[in-house]
């Protein structure tokens, strides 16, 4: 199922394809049944292996997830969507959420310690947000949030939610999905970078709400499979105002989709940011190591 | 002094800015695309900010994008690095324009030089020799043929903007450059936005010798020696060294003093390269000057141990140069290897992919500036420089049995490089001597250089 790594040529479209297929059955399949294992058996850490892959599970130590994080200049950066697992310099974490699982999906042996090691304490910022609850910045400037939306008011695909202003030019930050407003990850007039995370659209249906209940540690049912793989398709789009190639996103998206809003508002909630309407309910806490999967540039 | 500088580029060179910025005591913010999210630059920043997705216009080509993420992560200047906007007048006009200082020349320094042909009329007025070539830009194929009929074939059909090779021809008949023009036109258009070419007259054998000069806002400049960039495949420098073997010492201090002088003459400011073409007989001509720091610029610190992207930011910043001519001492010998992710054994195509395993070589002159890591995944995006190994040694052979031992340490796995071909270049007998002109590879053919895979 997974390419042939010790070979020096480059990766074959094929190989791409096959690690495609096997992230897409991890991330639908074996994550959500394997956190509500983790969860419900006390032990500190999972590891399972199947064919050159392997996934390997982690409480944090202190049985707690970690928080955002803020950089020097107060940018929030908690909320990127498919963040890799980029190390932080000099960043304190903030204080946890309720987080209680953490999951690092990881390829080819290449260790998912990278990911969570390198990170001090930033596996809440690396959280994988989908396209269907989170609208991204467009740009980097300020975030200016449309001041007559509130949370609950419903918006449809495309609706301008907001504006990021570069240089004096605002640019629409538009819902990128049909839902209801929900939590706004960061405060007016902020500082916010390229394809950040700024307003969570509540769209919480039955099969995700089922999902939720799974990571957090709840009696998963036998089959979360149907339902995670009829979403995976609108998954593959993070950020609708990114036309370029794909990275390592796509791949990334669909492992998180379950537990994404609530790792949003576990992240506001734990950054106590004044904009988090929503207390975080369902905990778990999820990470994608964006490069320890297998490349998708071309793909 | 700045207090916080964003770097906007990516790759090698902005890791090598990081480090002069740490030395200075600079706060370093780096700018990076989506594909640049684990760059080796963007994890050791004081802080990274993704500035757009991975396509080049949107982000380290968009200025908008770049001089808002140093509005928002307080910067006071941006070092451009090369490539991307680094002689691009606009964007330092931009810059200036919000309060921040561009890390190079002024915009109207910039406008100055931007193009080739009007540069080499300038530099032709303060005392440089030039290459015949076409009056101004070409207008039309008829002028096309009637210029490169009075200069004499054959002609080197170039585009006034931009390098790297791209939209360049050389032509001997009438009828090469006729079929020539239209592809270099759309070469240049697609490379730079600006498609107007020029001609000039084509030198066999000749020897590629740069002049790396630095001046001051004061108008104080002084030469850092010259660096042969002969080993060119398809006008690309694969290898640099200096100093140039193609000229005896007095005439390399004739052509270095007789290039500063000039360019600050001419009101040339900041970090500078002036490129000559030297001709079988050791007479020199000016074809360009890069405003910029450039790839190779680490084979004149080795010789010189100046910090040369430290004293680009100091006179950035305006403070005077501190030194003069006669401070500046040259030691020894040093060659630079650009290991590119490219397969030579399939026409140098370009590779990306998951880098698993790195090695860096090390010892006495060894040096590698890279961006490198195991686990780094080489993205598709942008250009194949993965590093530059840079051997310093007290005499021309030091250095080059130096560079054999480091290329031979050098591992990068996962991933195919050009380091094969700097291994067999090591072995050839016209390098060992010396005598490497810039067409050397292109006639010879690359397949003199592949050495059987093990």
């Amino acid at each position: 199922m997974a390419a042939e790594r010790s070979s020096p040529v480059p990766r074959r479209a094929q190989d791409r394809l096959d690690d495609h297929a096997a992230i897409d059955h991890l991330a639908d399949e074996l994550l959500p049944a394997l956190v509500a294992k983790l969860g419900a058996s006390g032990l500190g850490e999972l590891e399972i292996r199947e064919g050159a892959w392997h996934v390997r599970l982690r409480m944090p130590p202190d049985g707690q997830a970690a928080g955002s994080r803020r950089s020097s200049s107060g940018r929030q950066q908690a909320a990127r969507p498919a963040e890799g697992p980029r190390a932080e310099h000099g960043r304190t974490d903030a204080p946890a959420a309720a987080g209680t699982g953490q999951v690092v999906a990881a390829g080819h042996g290449t260790e998912a310690g990278h990911g969570t090691e390198a990170g001090h304490g930033t596996e809440a910022s690396s959280a994988v947000r989908p396209s269907r609850v989170v609208a991204a910045s467009p740009a980097v400037g300020y975030f200016r949030p449309r001041t007559d939306l509130r949370a609950g008011t419903k918006v449809r695909a495309g609706d301008r939610i907001g504006s990021v202003d570069v240089l004096g030019i605002g640019q629409d930050l538009v819902a990128p999905g049909d839902g209801l407003i929900g939590a706004t990850l960061v405060a007016a007039g902020e500082p916010v970078e390229y394809g950040q995370a700024l307003i969570v659209l509540e769209q919480l249906s039955e099969p995700r709400a089922q999902a939720l209940g799974a990571l957090a540690g709840e009696p998963v049912p036998a089959e979360p499979a149907p339902a995670a793989a009829s979403t995976a398709p609108s998954a593959t789009r993070v950020d609708p105002a990114d036309s370029a190639p794909v990275d390592a996103a796509p791949v990334a998206a669909p492992i998180a989709l379950p537990a994404a809003a609530a790792a949003d508002q576990a992240a506001d909630a734990a950054a106590g940011n004044p904009a988090a309407t929503n207390a975080a309910a369902p905990a778990a806490n999820v990470t994608a190591a964006a490069n320890a999967v297998p490349p998708t540039g071309a793909a | 002094m700045f207090d916080r500088v964003l770097i906007a580029n990516r790759g090698e060179i902005a890791v090598r800015i990081l480090r002069a910025c740490r030395t200075m005591g600079i706060g370093a913010v780096v700018a990076y695309s989506e594909a640049d999210r684990d760059s080796l630059a963007a994890q050791l920043a004081d802080e990274a900010i993704c500035i757009g997705p991975a396509d080049a216009k949107r982000s380290y080509l968009s200025p908008s994008a770049i001089i808002s993420a140093a509005i928002v992560t307080g910067c006071d200047a941006i070092h451009p690095g090369y490539g991307f906007l680094s002689e691009d007048g606009g964007f330092a006009e931009a810059v200036a324009a919000h309060g921040l200082t561009f890390i190079g020349p002024s915009a109207e320094v910039l406008e100055r030089f931007a193009s080739k042909e009007a540069s080499r009329s300038l530099m032709a007025r303060h005392g440089l020799p030039t290459i015949p070539g076409s009056d101004g830009m070409l207008r039309d194929d008829e002028h096309a043929l009637s210029e490169a009929e009075r200069i004499g074939y054959p002609v080197l059909i170039k585009p006034s903007a931009g390098g790297g090779g791209k939209g360049m021809r050389m032509v001997r008949t009438p009828r090469e450059l006729e079929a020539s023009l239209r592809v270099c036109r759309s070469e240049a258009r697609a490379a730079f936005g600006d498609d107007s070419l020029y001609l000039e007259r084509w030198l066999e054998d000749n020897r590629h010798v740069e002049v790396q000069v630095v001046v001051d806002r004061y108008g104080r400049g002084v030469h850092l020696g010259e660096r042969d960039c002969s080993v060119q495949r398809r006008h690309q420098k694969i290898v640099e060294e200096a100093p140039t073997p193609a000229l005896p010492p007095a005439s390399r201090a004739e052509l270095c003093d007789r290039a500063v002088a000039a360019v600050v003459a001419a009101g040339y400011e900041n970090i500078g390269t002036l490129e000559f073409l030297v001709d079988r007989d050791g007479r020199f001509y000016f074809i360009e000057i890069n405003c910029r720091i450039q790839v190779e610029h680490p084979v004149t610190e080795m010789l010189t141990g100046i910090d040369m992207v430290a004293t680009q930011i100091r006179i950035a910043a305006g403070e005077p140069l501190g030194f003069g001519q006669e401070d500046v001492e040259f030691r020894g010998h040093a060659f630079e290897f650009r290991i590119n992710a490219e397969d030579p054994a399939h026409e140098f195509r370009p590779q990306a992919g998951l880098v698993e395993r790195f090695y860096a070589p090390g010892g006495p002159g060894v040096r590698l500036d890279s961006h490198l890591y195991a686990g780094y995944e080489v993205p598709s995006y942008y250009d194949s420089l993965l590093g530059k190994l840079v051997v310093w040694g007290p005499d021309r052979p030091s250095a080059i049995a130096r560079s054999k031992a480091a290329l031979d340490e050098l591992v990068v796995d996962g991933i195919v490089t050009n380091r094969s071909f700097h291994r067999a270049l090591l072995e050839n007998a016209a390098f060992v001597e010396g005598r490497v002109t810039t067409n050397l590879i292109d006639r010879v053919g690359t397949a003199a250089f592949l050495v059987p895979r093990s």
